[in-house]
């Protein structure tokens, strides 16, 4: 992979927020995409729940701006259906996903400043 | 959609670009379906929402992923090259309509959305008329299979009970291969002590081979095994076998305890086997009077020889019942036999309903196209340069008109799909509302009859919505349309096609309405008979008495006597009686020739008929009975006096016309086997046993005095009093007093426990059931076309406005007042719907004659319907033209004028 500037990452910003939840879920360990959507459902208490189109649609997205790729690696193949595209993160989707969580913190803060939210 | 589901994703799929399919296409399609899976889980409207925005979401990122793909194959590829040619000009247009929809998203969404509820609804219509009207009985060569009636012409009864030596003799005519009869029961069972009660039948043979099937396990009744003398066998059915013995084949040969007696279980029925009525216990029927030709108690069920039509094989009956009356005048006087196909008995009900129902929401989807229609001319209008600067460049007429058709092919398709996902939420909605209240509720599902009923629907509805904007935009004048203006004449012909669709729309809802209108009149009616006594906070329940207790009359009649007592004496109950064969009870009750004493016998035709109620003292009270002469039903009645009865006015007017009837003696031959000979001691005003019934001879007699001679046989005890229901009227509302009423048997004996409880409110409410549950979806289906119609003309006088913006300005500084500007847009509207709602109603006037059997005591043309609909739909049309008509008369004509 070629290196990657600053400017690339900030290029990428702001990612819609399918796309970084989907970052956020593959932070630890490489998942399939019913798994991705379990995790976005836990992690939101059940808030966000992706459509089977919309899902994949990310996923293509992240795929092309390699943010994510297919990953080789596999549970236990006798827990595992062998259909199913693993999926993690690249270097550069850490990267961003890291990128637009400052972004956000940095807006918050500034809601918080003006006191619209506790 | 079991079986075709695959498919059907398989073609959603194809919204995506290729590369899309392949890499995620499998995923992605096992990932819908497991959403579509979990929605359905939750309440029919949830999950008829979650299917379809299941679908839409996966249709509408497809889209997105579409433009994305060619967008980023735009970037990389350098200009298009001559080769271009190679993409098929039919995938060029289904881009090009993707491209045009998506510039339009609220268009698109409101096009697809009244699509696919117009689509959803009807398919869900099809599907229950597919599951219960059209697909065959499930049993093989079901359409030869027929009941067998006795018809009383005289009395008008044309769906009565025969007896066993009338189906002996049948059974040996030409062209019927098979007739048993059988009487539905509800059978008691001892379980932990306590009673479980269960579906089942007597039945005069086995009734499995002449359905064609064979037992699952052992062997089905013989006929010899009806004698009084043969040991009692059960056959059970296959899903209470499954039930309740975990599907153990060796409970063949075991003994079954069925209400007081012991049965051996012989066999065991195929799956699915529930005939009549949800049975699941057959045992062989051995009433005393089954030798007789006059107990007329069994329904029978027969099934022709194969070739014979039913014609044929109803001239042998015919012929039979004529010799009868002759040989037996006694018994068969009065009787000729019929056959019906069996699929007419069960659905014959319901069937006119379906097809109005069907027919209903056939309108609304018409309405619906033509709102769509209505939506494509003026998003046509607006396209009108762009079709103009295509002609121009050398399209051919033929390459525009494709493009329009696949237009609305692709609006039509996605509504279909949205429609087909909402219509199976629909389905299986109606599968949990109906369940047990509608006949082969279990049959109805989405088969491949009703994917290929939707998608036919669907492309018919496409050309109809999608061809006149086509015919219209292509014909129009290229240079008119370049110059961004009408070409005058195609701008007129425009103008008529709205109002033709509009004046079309408006007189649809107003069918529908009226159809709802007269239905919601004939409901009212129905609640408003005079049934004959006073319902209102009376509750009812019937006692399942525990095994192998109250066998005999003396404990039974006591019994009840304590029960009546302990809950008279609660605080807020005014009255309790008990009665066999309750008014409006979900069984009918018997009733048999009338044998007046001293009265020579009749002629044949002069034979008189009444029901036998066997009932406690209070029960008069309880209901509100009023006796007109002598006295009513009273303790002192006891078994050792004479027996007595108080009958009804028409049994009085029937029997003893211009004479005294108290002090009268006579007897009834009913099958409950009440056979006293009963005196008259007083006379009760008519009552109504069923909702919008006619008013029978009737007769009242004191439980205790009925059931005294019944102590020989045990099971005609329990026979008798099956329908023994005790009533009781609360000074509060009946319900509330269940709890209080059952600690209180509690007390009395802690195994008894109370079945059917209802308020006799609520059995009205039952009886009118299906006339309710059609004027339910009628009113919903007019609802939403009127609502409709009403937004299709606000759409269309908008427009109008907005194309005559110009105009107005103009007419404004001109010196035209607000009120002359109103009413020239106002006469634009309001011209289709005046016509609409005229011609609407004159086609109504034929509305009454298609709901037929399904109105009651409402004329045709009831004028009260009539005149509230065209009100109620001139009100909403002049509200939907006014909005867009005021807001013309506030243009600024400064900023009017600069527009264009």
């Amino acid at each position: 992979m070629p290196n990657r500037t600053k400017h690339d990452v900030d290029h990428l910003l702001p990612l819609k927020p399918a796309l970084y939840l989907i970052l956020l879920a593959l932070t630890d360990g490489d998942r399939h995409g019913y798994s991705i959507k379990k995790e976005i459902l836990n992690r939101t208490d059940g808030k966000v729940k992706l459509g089977a189109g919309t899902l994949y649609r990310s996923i293509r997205q992240l795929v092309d701006r390699e943010l994510i790729e297919e990953s080789d690696k596999r549970p236990d193949p006798a827990l595992d259906d062998e259909r199913r595209n693993y999926f993690r993160l690249t270097r550069l989707g850490r990267r961003v996903a890291q990128a637009e969580t400052e972004r956000l913190a940095m807006l918050v803060q500034v809601a918080r400043s003006s006191r619209l939210v506790g | 959609m079991k079986n075709t589901a695959p498919r059907f994703y398989r073609r959603l799929l194809l919204v995506y670009p290729k590369r899309f399919r392949r890499k995620y296409g499998n995923e992605a399609i096992r990932q819908l379906q497991s959403d579509l899976r979990e929605a359905r889980n939750a309440g029919p409207i949830r999950a008829a929402l979650g299917q379809v925005v299941g679908v839409a979401d996966f249709i509408l990122a497809g889209f997105s992923e579409r433009i994305a793909s060619r967008k980023a194959a735009a970037k990389a590829k350098r200009p298009p090259r001559s080769g271009m040619m190679m993409i098929s000009s039919a995938a060029q247009d289904l881009r090009f309509a993707a491209r045009s929809f998506l510039r339009q998203p609220g268009f698109t969404a409101v096009a697809v959305l009244t699509l696919a509820l117009g689509l959803g609804t009807m398919t869900a219509v099809f599907s229950v008329v597919n599951g219960v009207l059209l697909r065959p009985l499930p049993y093989p060569d079901a359409a030869r299979l027929v009941r067998v009636w006795s018809e009383y012409e005289e009395q008008g009864w044309t769906r009565s009970a025969v007896s066993r030596p009338d189906i002996a003799d049948i059974r040996l005519l030409d062209g019927v291969d098979f007739v048993e009869g059988f009487v539905p029961n509800t059978f008691t069972l001892p379980a932990d002590g306590r009673s479980m009660l269960v579906e089942g039948s007597y039945v005069s043979g086995g009734l499995l081979e002449g359905f064609g099937l064979a037992p699952a396990v052992g062997r089905d009744i013989r006929q010899e095994e009806n004698r009084r003398s043969a040991a009692p066998v059960v056959v059970v059915g296959h899903s209470f076998w499954q039930r309740r013995f975990a599907g153990d084949p060796d409970i063949l040969g075991t003994m079954m305890q069925i209400d007081e007696e012991s049965y051996e279980v012989v066999g065991i029925a195929p799956p699915g086997f529930d005939f009549p009525q949800g049975s699941q216990l057959w045992v062989p029927h051995r009433h005393p009077c089954y030798g007789s030709r006059g107990c007329r108690n069994l329904g029978a069920v027969g099934r022709l020889a194969p070739g014979t039509e039913l014609s044929q094989a109803q001239a042998a009956l015919t012929v039979l019942g004529t010799s009868f009356r002759e040989q037996y005048p006694g018994t068969n006087g009065q009787v000729s036999f019929r056959y019906e196909p069996l699929i007419d008995v069960m659905v014959g009900e319901v069937r006119a309903g379906l097809w109005v129902l069907l027919g209903a929401v056939t309108l609304m989807l018409l309405v619906v196209c033509a709102n769509l229609a209505n939506l494509l001319l003026a998003r046509a209008s607006a396209r009108r340069g762009e079709v103009a600067v295509r002609t121009a460049l050398g399209a051919s007429r033929g390459r525009l008109m494709r493009q329009f058709l696949v237009e609305s092919l692709v609006i039509a398709g996605l509504g279909c799909g949205a429609g087909l996902a909402a219509a199976s939420g629909l389905v299986s909605g109606f599968k949990t509302a109906m369940a047990g209240s509608f006949p082969r509720v279990a049959e109805v599902g989405m088969d491949a009859n009703v994917i290929l009923f939707a998608v036919a629907l669907m492309g018919l509805v496409a050309i109809v919505f999608g061809s006149s904007p086509a015919l219209h935009l292509v014909g129009q004048s290229v240079v008119g349309g370049l110059r961004g203006r009408d070409g005058g004449h195609a701008g007129r012909r425009e103008g008529a096609a709205r109002s033709w669709l509009l004046g079309a729309e408006v007189a649809l809802s107003v069918v529908l309405m009226v159809g709802a209108g007269l239905l919601m009149r004939s409901l009212g009616e129905m609640y408003e008979v005079d049934q004959g006594f006073e319902h209102r906070e009376v509750l009812r329940f019937t006692l399942t008495l525990p095994p192998g207790e109250y066998g005999d009359p003396e404990s039974l009649v006591s019994l009840f006597q304590e029960v009546e007592a302990t809950v008279d004496a609660l605080p807020g109950v005014a009255a309790v009686g008990s009665v066999v064969g309750p008014p409006l009870g979900r069984q009918g009750p018997s009733s048999g020739n009338v044998d007046v004493e001293g009265r020579p016998a009749p002629e044949p035709s002069d034979v008189t008929f009444a029901s036998v109620h066997a009932a406690t003292p209070g029960y008069f009270a309880t209901l509100g009975f009023q006796v007109i002469r002598g006295r009513g039903l009273e303790r002192e009645d006891h078994v050792g006096g004479t027996p007595v009865a108080v009958v009804s006015e028409r049994f009085a007017r029937e029997n003893f016309s211009e004479r005294e009837v108290l002090g009268q003696r006579f007897q009834v031959a009913v099958a409950t086997g009440f056979g006293k000979t009963w005196t008259a001691v007083g006379v009760v005003r008519d009552t109504r046993s069923s909702l919008t019934g006619d008013l029978r001879a009737q007769v009242y007699v004191p439980l205790v005095q009925a059931i005294s001679d019944l102590r020989v046989q045990q099971q005609d005890l329990t026979r008798a009093l099956r329908t023994l229901t005790v009533h009781v009227r609360g000074s509060a509302s009946g319900i509330d007093l269940l709890p209080v009423i059952q600690r209180q048997l509690e007390a009395v004996d802690a195994r008894i426990m109370t079945a059917g409880v209802e308020t006799v409110a609520a059995a009205i409410h039952r009886a009118a059931g299906p006339t309710r549950h059609q004027l339910q979806l009628m009113s919903l289906f007019a609802a939403l076309a009127v609502v409709l119609a009403a937004v299709g003309l606000y759409g269309v006088v908008s427009y109008l406005v907005s194309q005559r913006t110009r105009e107005i300005g103009i007419r404004l500084v001109l010196g035209a007042r607000g009120g002359e500007i109103t009413g020239m847009v106002v006469r634009q509207g309001i011209i289709p719907a005046g016509a609409g709602i005229a011609a609407g109603l004159a086609v109504s006037l034929g509305v009454g004659r298609v709901l037929g059997s399904l109105l009651y005591e409402v004329q045709h043309a009831d004028p009260l319907v009539f005149g509230a609909v065209a009100l109620l739909t001139l009100a909403l049309s002049a509200g939907a033209i006014l909005i867009p008509a005021r807001q013309a008369v506030k243009l600024d004509p400064t900023v009017a004028l600069r527009l264009e």
